[in-house]
């Protein structure tokens, strides 16, 4: 990806409404490749869609974000990951870090903070929302 | 030492008629030697014999009417008037006690009864010698014989008492609705009663010694055994819990007690010991823990899908509404500046109540334990109750595994959860020190404070500090809860959980030395007195 085109972004809550609401947020700078409600088929999908950012909920049935997160981590991938949250405790700030989240968007947030972070993310730099 | 006396003087006078044969002595002193001799024998009821065998005579001395009921002057002093006297029924004894003594030369000592004219029954107790020539041919035999009906008529009643004794405690035994057995000092069992050889429908002789082991499960006999073998080494009483098969071939488990006895002297005798059929006993206090869980697992169950609906859905759709509040907020002209204004109030107030649902979810079940581990949600946990009671609470982790199984990780953290609010609460200081430590196979929580303390044994009866309740929930995972505390000495709470299913509830290893009574919640419900609760928890 050139750094004039738009980010190309895969997103992951198991809340639709979160979903349409953060593609909406996302739409006029960003291409959205894909809206998934599933943490494992979101590992699939990174490597078939190839985004440039995976914005992940964490709290999810089956795969957390977290987890999700550590295997896109450990296997290498190039995507970088937003993690978008209803959590706003240090703990899981900490834990997303760890799990190799450069971006961390509050939902509550999702409105103002998402499209930066994304962007922030795209050129590697690291977007926590305030107050989270 | 009457007894003693007596014999020492017919001893010595029977020596003295042989003295007085041997050396023939004056006429008085003979007569002084009857004499003695005479009132010896009187004395202990008893005669004295001189059988001269080649001439047939027989020589009595001391009161022939005493002990054979006739006159002296009616015996003429021939071998064959003593056997008359004898009771018919004994005289085969008596003759071949005499033949044998002749023969064998070994003294002759014979128990049998005289039949007097009058038809009085008598007991006699005789003692005597042969005396043999240098041809080896027996001719002279001397001894003495007591009377001895007083003691036998004693000695059968006691036999009698005894007897009656006997048959009143089979009578008893037979009749209890318990399993009775006794052992003797050798380990070996000598008695059980009709209810265990109907329980069993093996015979008597098939149970006694070892044989009743053959209805104990087998896995149950080692075991048993060993309990048995260490009480009876150490003359301890002693219980224990083993399967028993009945007749009907079903295995029914059976509580045994046993005691040691002793006898009058103080001598160890054995055990007697007790058994009842505990099994539906068992089985209602299995329902009973059963329920109990299931009360737990509901009850966690239930707190975890409220939190969920809450979070998941509540708290997902308190999202949305910020976010389309601040977006119509921001579509608003920026010169409504009063509408945007109370729209961002809107929007912040309910973000607040949205961190208020999170908040009730949170407390409801921790997502943090879902998501971070239980290491993270315990320190989390701490920080934010140090926080609202204003009391330092030191969380220390170490190597706890990241991949401690959820209903593990879960038992641990309410458990943490209780003990920390207990020592808050209760323990009176601002500092409680609590540790979290991973060892392999093995989980151990640690709830230390210096506060005022209690008394374990006590506290497992009361309510307030939930110890039954953390020590269930323990159990659900195969672990166990061990309390140490003292009133003014502080308290430790441990919990041990081992990380694998199937593995055995830790041991106490951890032995403290600060003099703190210590235990599991089961060791203090067994010391503990008075009667149990009508409710736990």
């Amino acid at each position: 990806m050139s750094a004039g085109e738009q980010p190309r972004v895969l997103l992951v809550d198991d809340n639709e409404a979160i979903l349409k609401r953060a593609a909406a947020v996302l739409s006029t700078s960003c291409e959205i490749v894909g809206a998934l409600t599933d943490g494992r088929a979101a590992i699939e999908a990174v490597g078939t869609l190839r985004p440039d950012v995976v914005v992940l909920d964490i709290s999810m049935p089956g795969l957390s974000g977290l987890e999700v997160a550590g295997r896109l981590r450990d296997d290498g991938t190039a995507a970088a990951v937003v993690f978008l949250t209803v959590h706003d405790g240090d703990e899981f700030l900490c834990a997303a870090r760890a799990a190799g989240g450069v971006g961390y968007v509050v939902k509550p947030r999702l409105a103002s903070d998402l499209a930066p972070a994304v962007q922030e993310a795209r050129a590697g730099r690291a977007y926590v929302s305030q107050g989270h | 030492m009457v007894a003693l006396l007596v014999l020492s003087l017919l001893v010595a006078a029977v020596f003295g008629i042989q003295l007085y044969r041997l050396t023939s002595r004056s006429a008085t002193a003979a007569r002084q030697s009857d004499d003695r001799l005479r009132l010896a024998l009187r004395a202990a009821h008893a005669v004295a014999w001189d059988w001269d065998i080649p001439s047939g005579r027989d020589v009595f001395y001391g009161d022939l009417q005493t002990m054979f009921g006739m006159a002296g002057d009616t015996f003429e002093g021939r071998v064959e008037d003593f056997h008359r006297a004898v009771h018919p029924d004994d005289r085969e004894l008596v003759g071949q006690a005499v033949a044998e003594a002749r023969r064998t030369r070994a003294p002759y000592r014979a128990t049998f009864r005289v039949a007097w004219p009058d038809g009085t029954i008598r007991w006699v107790s005789a003692n005597g010698e042969f005396q043999y020539a240098a041809d080896g041919t027996a001719v002279r035999m001397i001894g003495m014989a007591l009377d001895i009906t007083e003691r036998q008529l004693i000695e059968e009643k006691l036999k009698e008492a005894l007897r009656e004794g006997e048959e009143r405690f089979r009578l008893v035994a037979d009749t209890a609705p318990v399993m009775l057995w006794m052992s003797g000092p050798d380990k070996l069992c000598t008695y059980f009663n009709r209810s265990w050889l109907d329980f069993t429908g093996h015979s008597l002789e098939e149970s006694l010694g070892n044989g009743w082991l053959a209805s104990v499960h087998v896995d149950d006999r080692a075991p048993c055994a060993d309990i048995y073998e260490t009480a009876f080494d150490r003359r301890e009483r002693f219980t224990m819990e083993y399967r028993l098969r009945r007749r009907d071939g079903a295995m029914r488990w059976v509580l045994d007690s046993g005691v040691p006895r002793f006898t009058q002297d103080g001598l160890f005798a054995g055990y007697i010991g007790s058994c009842i059929d505990v099994t539906s006993h068992r089985a209602a206090e299995e329902a009973l823990a059963g329920l109990s869980h299931k009360l737990l697992e509901a009850h966690e169950s239930e707190r975890t899908r409220i939190a969920r609906e809450l979070h998941d859905d509540i708290g997902q759709r308190m999202a949305v509404l910020t976010m389309e509040l601040d977006g119509l907020s921001q579509s608003m002209p920026p010169s409504a500046t009063e509408s945007r204004s109370r729209l961002r109030g809107v929007s912040n107030r309910t973000l607040d109540l949205a961190r208020d649902i999170q908040a009730i979810s949170h407390s409801l079940h921790s997502s943090k334990l879902d998501y971070l581990g239980v290491a993270a949600a315990s320190a989390s946990f701490c920080r934010e109750l140090s926080e609202q009671q204003h009391i330092e609470i030191a969380f220390n982790a170490e190597d706890v595994p990241a991949d401690v199984p959820k209903d593990v990780a879960l038992c641990v953290f309410r458990v943490l959860q209780e003990a920390v609010n207990n020592a808050v609460r209760h323990a009176g200081v601002n500092h409680v020190d609590v540790a979290l430590r991973g060892s392999p196979g093995e989980l151990q929580l640690e709830v230390a404070d210096a506060g005022i303390g209690f008394e374990p044994d006590v506290a497992v009866r009361g309510r307030g500090l939930g110890l039954i309740s953390m020590d269930e929930r323990l159990s659900l995972v195969n672990g166990a809860l061990i309390i140490e505390s003292k009133p003014e000495a502080g308290t430790v709470i441990r919990a041990l959980v081992p990380l694998h299913a199937g593995e055995p509830v830790p041991g106490e290893e951890a032995r403290p030395s600060s003099g703190r009574r210590t235990g599991t919640v089961r060791d203090h419900l067994r010391r503990a007195d008075g009667p149990p609760p009508a409710t736990v928890g």
